[in-house]
């Protein structure tokens, strides 16, 4: 092997290896957004209670540089994650304490996160210009499961 | 599996152990305003303007809340009996009297403090590789403190810090199955910061724990 092609190969490598690194904080990103929102079996977070919908669609999500996470503006939402003087649950789904809730399983997040990059999502990475998910040939593709 | 109810009867036993700030017992007196102490002092023992000081050995030993104080006066916000003073008597400042324990109703008194809490039981996993292995479960508990309006952020932070040194990461609650229920340290106990609700001070206190337990497979 020529000690060209032996760099070309470290650099596709780390190539690679940023790309799939990138995909794995974009994963986590969206499993924290589904926990405090829709709830999460890996968390135990039960995500946000709904009557009008307003509260579900207040949590948006904010990027800046290579941070990035979820918040509401909206200002009972601090109550329902607190749940203030025991309030009364009046929604089929979601809780409180979600967003403690998501924290506290971060670890597992990216544990279940990371399990879910392997084999059949191997190659696949997320394009953070376009905001898509793409094959190595270079297709837009579904998040990989 | 977890035994859920001793898990919460374990963290209230070490919840109601917290003392925020104490005279001990000591030689006290009481006027109409307040009660008056000859040695020590109530700010270099802990005691601050809009905490909730429980009396004892006196003839009013309600709870009542600290409106002023120096050295060796402190007024306070309930009218009481004037006693001169006397030895075996103690002002301890610990958690509130008025506690909302989960699923139980309580009646709450304006101008006092309160406490409420909440179990999360949280998730579990299989934690370890053998067939059988463990289950590693992540309760929480959350208490929320309701303190005084308008009478700053001492009182409030101090009763938090108080809660939470009763709390440090990797201490253990021991249980009756010889196990222990522990706080966590990848994610230590912490306080958020002061809300209001209606008007009413609120400082949210959140502790994760974890235990394993076998697994009944």
């Amino acid at each position: 092997m020529s000690a060209l092609r032996f760099q070309r190969d470290i650099n596709r490598f780390i190539e690679k290896t940023y790309a799939r690194l990138e995909t794995l904080t974009e994963n986590v990103h969206q499993h924290v957004g589904r926990s405090i929102r829709f709830g999460s079996s890996v968390t135990g977070a039960p995500g946000q209670p709904v009557r009008s919908g307003q509260l579900l669609a207040s949590w948006r999500e904010y990027r800046s540089g290579s941070s990035r996470g979820w918040r509401s503006s909206l200002r009972y939402a601090r109550y329902i994650e607190d749940n203030l003087r025991g309030m009364t649950l009046r929604s089929k789904v979601g809780g409180f304490h979600s967003v403690k809730l998501t924290r506290a399983g971060y670890k597992s997040i990216v544990r279940h996160e990371l399990n879910n990059l392997g084999p059949s999502g191997a190659g696949i990475v997320f394009d953070r210009k376009v905001g898509r998910y793409r094959t190595p040939t270079g297709q837009f593709t579904k998040r990989p499961r | 599996m977890m035994n859920t109810s001793e898990a919460v009867s374990v963290l209230r036993e070490r919840l109601l152990a917290t003392v925020v700030a104490t005279t001990g017992v000591t030689t006290l007196g009481s006027n109409l305003n307040g009660f008056v102490r000859l040695d020590g002092s109530f700010l270099a023992d802990g005691f601050r303007v809009g905490m909730e000081v429980q009396p004892s050995g006196f003839v009013d030993n309600e709870p009542t809340v600290i409106e002023w104080l120096d050295d060796t006066t402190m007024v306070v916000s309930t009218e009481l009996t004037a006693e001169v003073a006397a030895a075996g008597r103690s002002l301890t400042v610990g958690i509130p009297s008025i506690r909302s324990w989960d699923n139980i109703e309580v009646d709450l008194v304006e101008g006092l403090w309160h406490v409420e809490e909440d179990f999360i039981p949280g998730p579990k996993s299989k934690a370890t590789l053998s067939m059988r292995g463990q289950i590693h479960h992540q309760p929480m508990y959350v208490l929320r403190l309701y303190g005084i309006a308008g009478t700053g952020v001492d009182a409030l932070y101090r009763v938090g810090d108080a809660i939470l040194s009763q709390f440090a990461p990797g201490s253990a609650l021991p249980m009756s199955d010889g196990s222990a229920l522990r706080v966590s340290t990848e994610m230590a106990p912490f306080y958020g910061q002061i809300t209001y609700y209606e008007n009413q001070p609120v400082l949210t206190i959140t502790i994760p724990l974890w235990k394993r337990t076998h697994n009944p497979i």
